[in-house]
């Protein structure tokens, strides 16, 4: 297995560099997209398994972003972190393909876990880059 | 004429229901005076002083020829005033006795008797011409037309009759007296018709004297006639009588001239008249005959009365000139004169008059006497009049001494007399023809009156007849009439064209030969019983028009009953209210339908009155929401149904009323019987119903979209709160994100000095106590406030009170 590859994607810079800064720290390489076009331009140029998206974006939601990368990847980890959530928008995000939903602000050990738990299911799924061609 | 029918008229017209008083009134009066006209207006006062009642008739006037007759006359006048005067000189007056060198007066008044009389003068040089002139200057002629009787004819049919006094000249010393010769042309021109009295007038030398005189009005005339004709619905008789004896001696005339009686018995008749007396012809001619005692001739007549000749004197040829022509042929007897049968003359003479003319109740007794009674009778002569007035005590007794009388006996023949006494008898009572022509008078009048009556009742009935005709024939509504058995006697154009049936075919028929059986039973039963019962009935009934449509009528009928009150059938009148009956019926749609509106409607109606607000109707739906019965609300205002939850506003409710007289859509809320309150909009608008004035009352009933709208605004309250907080969660936990990260991140590398680690622990814990306040804020669902220190309210997050 390589580089544990993680994309975030939140539109504010702090909470992006924080948590760059934080899966850095635990050996992740991370990537950041501050909106769902830049991030489709980053996961057309590599792949990357496991990624944490905020729903609310400019331009693109993170919902529709979601849906726009399950279309060619069913296999990556893709989770929510949002700033406000409710019953009606877990199922949203499970509808749009989310794996895991978070709310802000949650504790670095849960999403440090979720990573865990995402590149866990990856090992024993043997899938560790999913075919962009 | 002047006195005429008309003033009897008048007079009976000033006296119409004198039944009591009399028919006549006679007044007479005598005066002697030195003054002539003292003398006549004594005797005319004194005459007068009968007269209280009624206007005079005639005055009749016989005087002294001593007196200034024209000063008289005047006195006469002056007393008696307009009336027509007449008379004459007389040789002697009587005036309830025998009076000499007076004035006698006797006035006559009776509306019963019209006086005409007329003069004729010249008498001795055209006695005919006289006549003649006496008729036409009295307007007398219809007495005296030979050719024409139809005046007597219509005095008969009227109950009149008439009788006429003649007064005429008689012998002077220079003229013959022509009285017997006027007499009979006076008879012939009245046909003998009229009874005629009077006798001739003398001066006062007996007919020895130069003239005498008649009285017309105001004129003393010579050689004169008088003609007064008396017509008259009075009884009266007229009689004539001398009282002389038929002796032995007796001669027929058998040679005569005229007055002159040439020969008797052959004979030359002076010497056979010197015979009679035992006298020598040469002792009788110095003188006339009779100035000379002598006993006078008389003529029989077919009763065995005898007509009194006077001699007057012998002639020249050794005749006899009488004093009246008498016939060849005839018989002359010598007369002779017993006193006390002369004065009983007069009365017996009145009671043949009495007799004659059945005469109860006498009024006057006129009286022309000879003046040779004066001679024969002597200073006996009062008794012949104080005889009569024995008979008939308290009957006015005039008249005069004449020298020739004229009357009548019971033969009804009028006859010139000598040495008579002639009496009128005037009656207080009306003659039977006069009776008689009265009843019929009455009759006629009735019977007039009664002809005239049913004219006019003929005529007004006539009118009415074609008045109802008109009208049955002109009203549009059918009319018609039948007999009892309720056979059609007949109908109005209305009713043919109605039925389509023509009248003459209907006529005769009953409602069973032209209409269906069911009608024709219903009107047959109607029939029955108004034959029965009388009276009127109405009832509806329908004919069929040609093309089927229906005609409703309402059937007026009545009995009516013959003249004899039987009943006479039935009349009926149809009135057509076929429209009436759609609109009735289309009424009754409209009234079932706006009735059905009107209480299936949702919206609450009310009609109230005006004035004091009470409930006259409510639909349904009112009763149903405010749960009142119908007969709760009836008649109620709402005060006393307690439904105003708000008495404030009631009372906007009622002053918007009085200031724009409607309201609109206002929100007010009611209560219901229960108690429960609704909120209803509320619309008034005032109407007229039954002229009066009264309000409509929409309520609609708004509770519970009152209540979903509050829910509604609730949820979006609340909404808009979780919008909020979601908002804020969303700001919150972005900066919540980045501190919580750091923070682990700080704790991670700086667990080796113990007072950051325990510093960054208590962060991490208020971080965390912050995050739980996000976390409530985003599960928010009760939006409800609590009081916040007594400053504000807040939202309570924590789900419980008051902390």
């Amino acid at each position: 297995m390589g580089d544990k590859k993680i994309l975030l994607v939140d539109d504010e810079d702090q909470i992006l560099q924080m948590l760059k800064e934080a899966f850095s720290l635990y050996g992740y390489k991370v990537k950041t997209a501050s909106s769902a076009e830049e991030a489709l331009d980053v996961l057309a140029k590599e792949s990357i398994m496991v990624m944490f998206l905020d729903l609310k974006l400019p331009g693109m939601s993170g919902l529709d972003l979601c849906r726009q990368i399950r279309k060619d990847n069913q296999i990556a980890v893709i989770h929510a972190l949002t700033g406000y959530s409710n019953f009606f928008g877990f199922l949203e995000c499970r509808s749009a393909g989310f794996d895991d939903f978070f709310t802000k602000p949650v504790a670095l050990k849960a999403l440090f876990k979720a990573a865990e738990e995402a590149f866990e299911k990856l090992e024993r799924w043997k899938v560790f880059v999913y075919d962009l061609a | 004429m002047t006195d005429t029918k008309q003033d009897m008229m008048e007079d009976k017209r000033e006296h119409p229901k004198a039944e009591n008083l009399p028919k006549i009134e006679v007044g007479c009066g005598a005066a002697k005076d030195d003054d002539s006209y003292a003398a006549g207006f004594k005797a005319a006062g004194k005459a007068l002083a009968g007269i209280t009642s009624y206007r005079l008739s005639a005055v009749i006037v016989f005087a002294s020829a001593s007196y200034h007759l024209d000063e008289v006359l005047s006195g006469i006048r002056a007393a008696v005033g307009r009336v027509p005067i007449f008379g004459a000189s007389s040789a002697g007056e009587i005036c309830n006795g025998t009076l000499s060198e007076s004035v006698s007066v006797t006035a006559l008044a009776s509306p019963f008797l019209s006086v005409g009389v007329g003069i004729g003068k010249e008498v001795s040089t055209d006695w005919r011409k006289a006549i003649h002139a006496a008729i036409d200057s009295g307007g007398l002629n219809r007495y005296f037309t030979p050719q024409d009787g139809s005046y007597y004819n219509s005095m008969t049919l009227e109950g009149r009759s008439a009788f006429a006094i003649l007064f005429s000249p008689a012998s002077t010393s220079h003229s013959d007296s022509y009285s017997p010769e006027i007499l009979e042309e006076l008879k012939r021109l009245s046909l003998g018709r009229l009874l005629f009295f009077g006798g001739a007038a003398v001066d006062a030398e007996k007919t020895s004297g130069h003239e005498n005189f008649i009285f017309y009005n105001d004129q003393v005339c010579s050689d004169s006639m008088i003609l007064a004709v008396f017509e008259t619905t009075l009884r009266f008789g007229i009689a004539m009588g001398h009282g002389l004896h038929p002796t032995a001696k007796r001669a027929r005339i058998t040679r005569v001239r005229g007055y002159e009686v040439l020969e008797l018995d052959g004979r030359r008749a002076a010497d056979v008249f010197a015979e009679f007396h035992d006298l020598k012809k040469a002792d009788l001619e110095s003188k006339p005959l009779f100035e000379q005692n002598l006993n006078h001739l008389g003529m029989r007549d077919a009763l065995g009365h005898y007509t009194i000749f006077t001699p007057r004197c012998f002639t020249p040829e050794g005749g006899i000139l009488l004093a009246h022509p008498a016939p060849e042929g005839a018989f002359l007897v010598l007369m002779e004169a017993v006193e006390d049968d002369m004065i009983a003359a007069g009365k017996n003479t009145l009671r043949r008059a009495m007799m004659q003319s059945g005469i109860n109740r006498p009024a006057a007794i006129l009286v022309c006497s000879c003046f040779l009674r004066m001679l024969l009778l002597g200073n006996r002569i009062d008794e012949e009049i104080a005889a009569i007035t024995d008979i008939m005590p308290g009957t006015p007794v005039t008249g005069f001494y004449s020298a020739g009388e004229q009357g009548s006996n019971d033969d009804h023949i009028s006859r010139h007399n000598n040495e008579s006494i002639v009496i009128l008898l005037l009656g207080n009572e009306l003659s039977y023809a006069a009776q008689v022509a009265g009843e019929n008078r009455i009759m006629q009048r009735a019977l007039e009156f009664r002809i005239s009556e049913q004219k006019r009742l003929e005529k007004e009935l006539a009118d009415q007849v074609r008045f109802l005709q008109t009208l049955i024939k002109t009203i549009p509504s059918p009319v018609f009439y039948k007999d009892q058995q309720g056979r059609y006697l007949g109908c109005n154009r209305a009713f043919e064209e109605y039925n389509h049936i023509s009248r003459t075919y209907l006529l005769g028929k009953s409602n069973w030969d032209f209409l269906p059986r069911d009608q024709a039973e219903l009107h047959c039963k109607v029939d029955a019983d108004l034959a029965e019962k009388g009276g009127k009935a109405v009832y509806e009934c329908s004919i069929a028009g040609k093309d089927g449509e229906l005609f409703h009528f309402l059937n007026n009928k009545a009995v009516f009953h013959r003249a004899d009150g039987s009943l006479g059938g039935i009349i009926g009148v149809l009135v057509d209210i076929t429209d009436r009956k759609n609109t009735e019926e289309a009424l009754r749609a409209s009234e079932e339908k706006f009735l059905k509106a009107f209480h299936n409607n949702p919206t609450m109606m009310i009609i109230c009155t005006a004035d004091e607000g009470r409930v006259i109707e409510v639909n349904d739906s009112c009763l149903r929401i405010m749960g009142f019965t119908r007969l709760e609300m009836m008649g109620k205002t709402s005060g006393q149904l307690n439904i105003h939850a708000c008495l404030e506003q009631r009372d906007t409710l009622l002053r918007m009323m009085e200031e724009k007289g409607s309201v609109r859509n206002m929100e007010i809320s009611l209560r219901t019987k229960s108690g429960e309150i609704r909120h209803c909009l509320f619309s008034a608008e005032q109407i007229q119903l039954q002229k009066g004035n009264h309000i409509l009352l929409l309520l609609q009933d708004v509770t519970d979209q009152k209540r979903s709208e509050e829910e509604r605004l609730q949820r979006i309250r609340l909404q808009s709160i979780l919008n909020m907080a979601g908002t804020i969660c969303h700001e919150f936990n972005q900066p919540m994100q980045v501190l919580s990260g750091y923070i682990d991140l700080l704790l991670s590398r700086a667990w080796e000095d113990s007072k950051v680690h325990g510093s960054l622990l208590k962060i991490k814990e208020q971080t965390a106590r912050m995050t739980q306040i996000t976390r409530k804020l985003m599960t928010l669902n009760d939006p409800s406030v609590q009081d916040y220190a007594g400053i504000g309210k807040i939202v309570n997050l924590n789900g419980d009170q008051g902390k």
